[in-house]
């Protein structure tokens, strides 16, 4: 085979292949940023005890990160953020063993407020009340903390 | 712990862990770097953290890994300019346009699979503070990424350098390097223009690409020059001066903090540096010997460290994230493997040689660490997807090896390399070499065996792979201070037709097999120097040899440098005493001496019907005595100079491990010593 027609078959076409990926890629659409250190603004004191906590976000898959208890697995589906899980222990004796039940909605591509509910299921002393957090640093989007 | 307390505890647990891991996998002939890589995971929370949280918590506390993470960023700018100083821009010229082809398709093909990839990915492994663009670019070069130094090792190991498939993958490695780490310069001063990711300090994309373009233009027509001028500097004193190294180094830094400056990160311009040394062989030898060490044995692994503190293999959980990394390592190797194997074969290359070249292309290893932790940096890639990517990274490292000898075997490469010229001679002789001192006295040896015309000498050195990282890549002669050079200094002038042989060995006792099989020896002529751990004559490397060559062997032992005018040779009759005859009368014919067999029988057997059994032609002393070994050593003291001794369990030379009568004979016998090992296929021949 003729080299420019190889060159053409093996190195342009790759190329422009890659453009064309560029191209139609940008419609594409990312999970929300939601990575970084959160302030807990209203509610949820019974299942996130701090008022700080920290998402560490790999796409849609996320850990929320609360100071001195397990993480709590979360998934982002569009804007909405579901987390299931990790035991409690500091409130009443009966709801020690159950986990936190998070529903939060990004208010934007990089949040800025999360927003929904936050509770411990069948447990009467941490019901599922409004939750809101808001990120605590502006610039937190800076690679060390979306991430 | 006192900060810089724990750091030396942290530098020598590091130590520790990369040299055993990276030993481990040695032993299964796998590349050192991929154990260190797989070092640093272990000492981070994807194994010490996870086993022992509490004392991943003690030895590396968050607030410690700012330091140590500096010290291996250091430590990777140097290994940076060491790998710009390896690619010899001669590595490119003269390959032919295919190679041309080659090379830039190996970069082009995989860029294309990674966009694809990213388009899968990107909604489900990043997020809206990263641009697809910029996704998709980093991804892209993290498919195409080729570890050049590993490749050159691996190619060295298996003496693949010299061959046609070695110089085009190097060609081709060499330009996908610089391509790889010049798209990653756009990509990062993309990206760092991007509002909010590059900081308030950031330049201008335009001032970012335009001040890139005039740094590479100044490094090749300004700091070049100067760097010339320390070359001379360098020709002059014919050593590296410290003055020399400084400023050399002070050149690393102005190029790293340039680039850095500009925002397309320091190791740029360290690779850029290195790329634009002058290419004076002593020089570039010197510089690499004198910061190669360190680099390797010191930073390179506190970068690994660093590495691995930050891959958490525990992000990649479930069988969703673990699919997506077994889709990242498929396509990683359909498009590097696939996309070069396919190209090589467009090109020219015969369809094994073309998979061969894929496999070697496929390499990542520690470069792709370095572009991965740039990305992590960048926040271009989430932790989990770089946990992913190290993975990948690891896993088609680790396969080369495996993958390239099913493909490629080593016999074939032996049969495909110099085939011209084996078994051409009348007589050949393997002599490996590993110290200087013993190249002479083996080529007396040698040179005793035949006349020069009928006699090719093949003087080999297999350098340990643990005693060379970066590869001297450079054609011609060994330099003066290889083990080979005294060895080729007596040889000149004598009319003998030497030929020096030099590659990296993982298995020196096989790949001296291999190579007198290929070269069809009639002899394997080897030294004996006492080694560290044990006495034994044929012990080490030298019963490697015996166990694996079809040859005959020989090992010398110098005592004195004199003239050989009387030979002794210890006679039984067995298959070993008669190669050592053999041997002897080879010896006696050249140099004249006189050969005198030495025949022990037990205490009062008749000596006068053993000597009706043997030639005429020969001297024989017949020796009653119940311990040969102290009868050979009392005759040897009649001012013999050398004796010429099969192995046998008479003589005390018995090959077996487990010999308890080894060596007395090397100890105690005064005169020179051959011990001669013939093979059983080579007595049939």
């Amino acid at each position: 085979m003729k080299l420019p027609l190889l060159y053409l078959l093996l190195v342009v076409l790759p190329l422009a292949g890659l453009f064309v990926v560029l191209r139609l890629g940008a419609d594409i659409e990312a999970p929300p940023a939601v990575g970084g250190p959160w302030r807990v603004v209203e509610g949820g004191r019974c299942s996130v005890p701090d008022s700080l906590f920290r998402i560490d976000q790999s796409g849609r898959f996320v850990h929320l990160v609360l100071p001195g208890r397990p993480d709590v697995p979360a998934r982002l589906t569009g804007p909405a953020l579901a987390a299931d899980g990790g035991a409690r222990t500091d409130v009443s004796p009966g709801c020690a063993s159950s986990g936190v039940r998070i529903r939060l909605r990004a208010d934007g591509r990089v949040a800025r407020r999360l927003v929904g509910t936050a509770g411990v299921p069948g447990c009467a002393a941490c019901p599922e009340s409004r939750f809101v957090a808001a990120r605590v640093a502006p610039d937190s989007t800076a690679p060390a903390a979306t991430h | 712990m006192h900060g810089f307390l724990l750091l030396l505890v942290q530098i020598a647990v590091v130590l520790v862990v990369a040299r055993g891991v990276g030993y481990a996998f040695r032993r299964i002939r796998q590349p050192q770097v991929v154990g260190e890589m797989v070092a640093g995971i272990i000492l981070g929370p994807s194994l010490l953290g996870w086993v022992a949280p509490g004392a991943s918590a003690a030895l590396f506390p968050a607030e410690s890994l700012g330091l140590l993470s500096g010290i291996a960023q250091v430590g990777l700018l140097l290994f940076m300019f060491l790998v710009g100083l390896e690619l010899d821009p001669r590595l490119l010229r003269g390959r032919g346009r295919a190679t041309a082809l080659v090379s830039t398709a190996t970069l082009a093909i995989p860029m294309l699979c990674g966009g694809l990839l990213a388009m899968y990915l990107y909604p489900r492994l990043s997020d809206a503070s990263v641009s697809f663009t910029g996704f998709a670019l980093f991804v892209s070069v993290s498919l195409s990424v080729t570890a050049f130094p590993v490749l050159a090792r691996i190619l060295a190991e298996r003496n693949l350098l010299k061959t046609n498939l070695g110089a085009v993958t190097l060609a081709c490695a060499a330009a996908a390097d610089v391509g790889a780490w010049a798209v990653l310069a756009v990509i990062l001063a993309v990206v760092r223009a991007e509002p909010g990711r590059g900081g308030a300090d950031a330049l201008p994309l335009w001032a970012t690409l335009g001040g890139t373009v005039a740094f590479v233009a100044a490094a090749f027509f300004v700091l070049k020059p100067l760097l010339g001028r320390l070359e001379r500097l360098h020709a002059s004193r014919g050593r590296l001066t410290q003055d020399v190294l400084a400023g050399v180094l002070l050149a690393l830094l102005v190029a790293a903090g340039t680039t850095e400056w500009l925002g397309v990160h320091a190791l740029f311009g360290a690779f850029v540096i290195g790329t634009a040394i002058p290419r004076e062989r002593e020089f570039v030898r010197d510089l690499t010997e004198r910061l190669e060490d360190v680099t390797v044995v010191l930073f390179l692994p506190l970068f690994f460290a660093s590495a691995g503190l930050r891959t958490s293999i525990g992000l990649v959980s479930g069988a969703e994230m673990w699919g997506y990394t077994a889709l990242i390592c498929v396509v990683a190797i359909i498009a590097k493997f696939g996309g070069s194997a396919v190209a090589a074969r467009a090109g020219g290359l015969p369809w094994r040689e073309a998979r061969a070249l894929g496999v070697l292309m496929n390499t990542r290893g520690l470069m792709e660490l370095v572009i991965l932790t740039i990305g992590l940096d960048l926040g271009l890639i989430s932790p989990a997807l770089f946990a992913m990517l190290v993975l990948m990274a690891i896993a088609t490292t680790f396969l080369t090896t495996p993958l390239l000898e099913w493909i490629y075997p080593s016999r074939l490469i032996l049969s495909d390399s110099d085939a011209d010229d084996a078994g051409d001679a009348p007589t050949t002789v393997v002599v490996p070499i590993s110290l200087p001192s013993s190249g002479p006295s083996l080529l007396r040896v040698a040179r005793a065996l035949a006349p020069p015309d009928a006699l090719r000498v093949y003087g080999l050195h297999l350098a340990r792979v643990e005693q060379q990282t970066v590869v001297d890549l450079t054609e011609g002669t060994p330099p003066a201070e290889s083990p080979l050079a005294p060895f080729l200094a007596a040889a000149a002038g004598t009319g003998l037709d030497v030929r020096p042989l030099d590659f990296v060995s993982r298995d020196p006792g096989r790949d001296i097999a291999d190579v007198a099989r290929q070269k069809a020896a009639d002899l394997v002529l080897m030294g004996w120097h006492k080694p560290v751990v044990s006495e034994s004559v044929l012990g080490g490397t030298v019963a490697d040899v015996l166990r694996h060559t079809r040859s005959d062997v020989a090992v010398y032992l110098e005592r004195s440098f004199k003239p050989w005018t009387r030979v002794l040779v210890p006679y039984r009759g067995g298959l070993h005493d008669v190669a050592a005859l053999s041997l002897a009368q080879r010896i006696a014919r050249t140099t004249g001496a006189e050969i005198t067999l030495l025949h022990v029988v037990a205490p009062g057997a008749d000596a006068a019907a053993t000597r009706e059994s043997f030639p005429d032609n020969v001297e024989l002393r017949v020796v009653p005595s119940g311990d040969p070994v102290e009868a050979l050593v009392d005759v040897a003291k009649e001012g013999f100079d050398l004796v010429v001794v099969g192995v046998s369990e008479t003589w005390g030379l018995d090959p077996s491990p487990f010999s308890v009568r080894h060596e007395r004979i090397a100890r105690e016998c005064p005169a020179s010593m051959l011990i001669v090992r013939r093979h059983a296929e080579a007595a049939h021949s």
